[in-house]
């Protein structure tokens, strides 16, 4: 084990930690983790463990600490991601008529909730939120035209509604996080 | 009288005035680690600290960056008036729950 007071933490950790740290706190709180890290390797203890446990905690708090809202709109992305993936396979499997056209939307949707959910989760600059904003425009209209075509249509596709409306929910949502609150410092 | 302070504030507040300027993020981790008996988790301390900041309890500057540290800064909290008054009320408080019981609480060990 290296023993020397240069030592760097594990380094995705360390970046992955600054990012998610709000911007009036990053150096400090690094700082500290850095400088204990260093301590604990001189001293010949586990450091990259303690390091690394320590940065988890401190970036699930910032992922939860961001208010009730932020946490379900993630928790919204999270399930359209999921939901996207499964209609992409599905839709690759199934092969009914004009799936190649629904499989890139599919595809589509679940990027732009990857996208949203990193955006919001990085609390990114103003260029990547306008993308963000225009991903959550595209969701919100494929959701309502979604819900809208199912209700019109023959068969009642239960898990479209429900597809539809996560889809919808997660459009207003972004349009009020990242169209009408202000930039937080709390990433 | 303001609201009672939590025992984890009572410990992050505790440790800061007893480390006086030496209060960093860092020094107050150890030094709770150390008191407490086990490894503190960082993300509750900050948090704390940043609850304590918002209610005026501590005020926070930041010191200079150090070689070991990657050049980061130091940021230094101290225990103002209003967070020394908050910790003798909660003293207080305890104190006087307490004579309202025997020793130990619900009979013998």
């Amino acid at each position: 084990m290296k023993r020397n007071s240069s030592a760097t933490p594990p380094r995705w950790v360390e970046s992955l930690l600054i990012r998610v740290l709000p911007p009036s706190r990053r150096d400090d709180i690094a700082g500290d983790l850095c400088e204990e890290f260093r301590a604990r390797r001189a001293q010949g203890a586990p450091a990259s463990f303690w390091y690394t446990r320590q940065a988890a905690g401190l970036i699930g708090r910032q992922l939860y600490g961001g208010g009730k809202m932020r946490t379900i709109l993630l928790a919204f992305c999270a399930f359209t991601l999921l939901a996207c993936c499964w209609l992409t396979v599905m839709e690759g499997v199934l092969r009914h008529p004009g799936y190649p056209a629904r499989m890139i939307m599919d595809g589509l949707l679940g990027v732009g909730s990857l996208l949203t959910a990193i955006i919001v989760l990085l609390n990114a600059a103003t260029g990547w939120r306008w993308l963000g904003l225009a991903a959550a425009l595209g969701a919100g209209a494929v959701g309502v035209a979604a819900i809208v075509h199912n209700a019109r249509a023959p068969h009642f596709e239960g898990f479209a509604v429900v597809i539809g409306a996560a889809l919808s929910m997660q459009a207003a949502l972004t349009l009020w996080f990242l169209g009408f609150r202000r930039r937080s410092e709390h990433a | 009288m303001a609201e009672i302070l939590g025992a984890f504030e009572q410990a992050v507040l505790l440790t800061a005035l007893r480390l006086g300027k030496g209060a960093y993020g860092r020094a107050i981790l150890r030094e709770m680690g150390e008191a407490l008996g086990r490894d503190v988790a960082a993300g509750a301390v900050y948090a704390t600290l940043d609850r304590l900041e918002e209610k005026a309890y501590v005020a926070s500057r930041l010191g200079e960056g150090t070689p070991e540290r990657g050049g980061r800064p130091r940021r230094y909290f101290r225990v103002t008036a209003s967070g020394i008054r908050a910790l003798n009320e909660a003293k207080t408080t305890l104190e006087t729950l307490w004579r309202t019981v025997s020793w130990p609480a619900g009979g013998r060990a």
